[in-house]
């Protein structure tokens, strides 16, 4: 019961360290193609994090783009012993935090278009009930609630299955004030979430029988 | 064990990190209790939520084509960037070797020559001869050494122009003028210089501007490799 998700880590696990730093070396002397493998390897699950960041599919690609573009021309200040997602990872918080000063708006800033539940092609969405996806709504209303470093932290852990030491790399703290975050987080999800009717907590339970 | 206690078990046994013997102490109150029921329920099922939702609308199809051609500009954007620093440094760079080879070689009489001026005379050699009118010469020397150099400069930059034109590159047209001079300066003839000005163009006449449009194309070797 660590983690109640299932991998969302994309293709990024395809390959290993060593062909990691292999693309790496490639990308340092301009090979084209290396940099578009890294980009198909890390693209979209930076932007699904970076999505649950801003809630804005036009400033989540805006603020990939920026972050592989600062990535590629610092690549040379990689340093190999950490895994290219950290380091990426980190860059693209700090453009997303920097977006989210700009606008101060990201929870009414919703790009309804782009939600997960607007597939229409998807038969499991278009079959889940009503009730479901009213408590899926809830939950990431929460999450969108919370302060940045909190859901940073949160998405980061559920979502990308960071471990603490490496999202306090990404986010730049110690890894005691990511458990802190982590903690601080749950305790406002809990307060946000409570108060939910005997009709949400029945589908609650539901989903948590599937989840358990 | 109490609600309290319980309570802050709760993130290290979200996390995977309670000792078997208390989270088996924790299962044993949460099956009595409720409202810790309710609340680990309530958690687990957000986390399992939040890490298994459905992931939005990817990135688009054409995001990977869209970097890539930053990236190239960028590199080309950096590319200019040299050279312009490089046009700006070659005539500067140029100007003061022709500055250091008159000083050294001529030291003086030599760009006097260029000026047109009809005596030649170094401030030492004035002030070997204090007769009158010659303290004029004197300084009638100096100022048509530094007319000269001017001219001379501005004479350089014109023929640079003027290869340029003809299609030569930037680099060999400032490798062009440079050979010519030194080859000027080993003859150790005095500069030609007709009339000064007499061969320059109109003052008014456009000066091609030191731009890269003639320069190589630099960020085609900076494609595939």
């Amino acid at each position: 019961m660590l983690r109640q998700g299932i991998s969302v880590t994309g293709t990024s696990s395809a390959i290993s360290r060593e062909q990691e730093r292999e693309l790496i070396s490639r990308v340092r002397v301009g090979d084209r193609n290396a940099y578009r493998e890294l980009v198909d390897q890390h693209g979209d699950r930076l932007h699904a994090f970076i999505w649950r960041m801003v809630r804005n599919h036009h400033d989540a690609e805006d603020i990939c783009q920026d972050a592989f573009l600062k990535a590629f021309a610092s690549i040379d200040s990689f340093k190999s012993q950490y895994r290219f997602s950290t380091w990426l990872f980190t860059i693209g918080y700090r453009v997303c935090l920097n977006q989210i000063r700009r606008k101060r708006a990201v929870s009414t800033d919703i790009d309804f278009n782009a939600l997960p539940d607007a597939n229409p092609s998807d038969n499991a969405i278009a079959a889940e009930s009503e009730d479901a996806a009213r408590v899926r709504s809830k939950i990431w209303e929460a999450v969108d609630r919370l302060t940045p470093p909190q859901r940073a932290t949160v998405l980061l852990f559920y979502r990308q299955e960071f471990g603490c030491q490496e999202i306090a790399r990404i986010l730049q703290l110690p890894p005691a004030t990511v458990k802190s975050h982590l903690h601080r987080a749950r305790d406002r999800l809990r307060d946000l979430l409570d108060p939910m009717t005997e009709r949400d907590w029945t589908c609650f339970r539901n989903l948590s029988e599937r989840a358990g | 064990m109490l609600c309290e206690q319980a309570e802050q078990l709760f993130d290290a046994y979200l996390d995977g990190e309670l000792s078997d013997a208390l989270a088996t102490e924790l299962g044993a109150h949460r099956l009595k209790c409720p409202n810790c029921r309710r609340a680990l329920a309530l958690l687990e099922v957000t986390g399992h939520i939040i890490g298994s939702d459905k992931e939005p609308a990817g990135l688009s199809e054409l995001f990977s084509d869209r970097l890539l051609a930053c990236v190239d500009d960028q590199k080309s954007q950096r590319t200019v960037k040299l050279r312009r620093a490089m046009y700006i440094a070659g005539p500067v760079a140029a100007a003061a070797l022709i500055v250091l080879a008159f000083a050294g070689f001529f030291d003086g009489r030599g760009v006097a020559k260029v000026a047109g001026v009809k005596e030649i005379k170094t401030q030492s050699d004035a002030d070997d001869s204090l007769a009158p009118g010659k303290r004029d010469a004197a300084s009638y020397t100096k100022e048509g050494a530094d007319l000269a150099l001017s001219r001379w400069i501005e004479q350089t930059r014109r023929n640079v122009d003027a290869k340029r034109r003809s299609g030569e590159t930037l680099r060999h047209a400032l490798d062009a003028t440079l050979h010519e001079t030194l080859d000027f300066l080993e003859e150790g003839e005095g500069f030609d210089a007709h009339a000064p000005g007499s061969d320059l163009p109109p003052s008014d006449a456009p000066a091609e501007s030191f731009d890269d449009e003639n320069a190589p194309d630099e960020t085609d070797e900076g494609g595939d490799r």
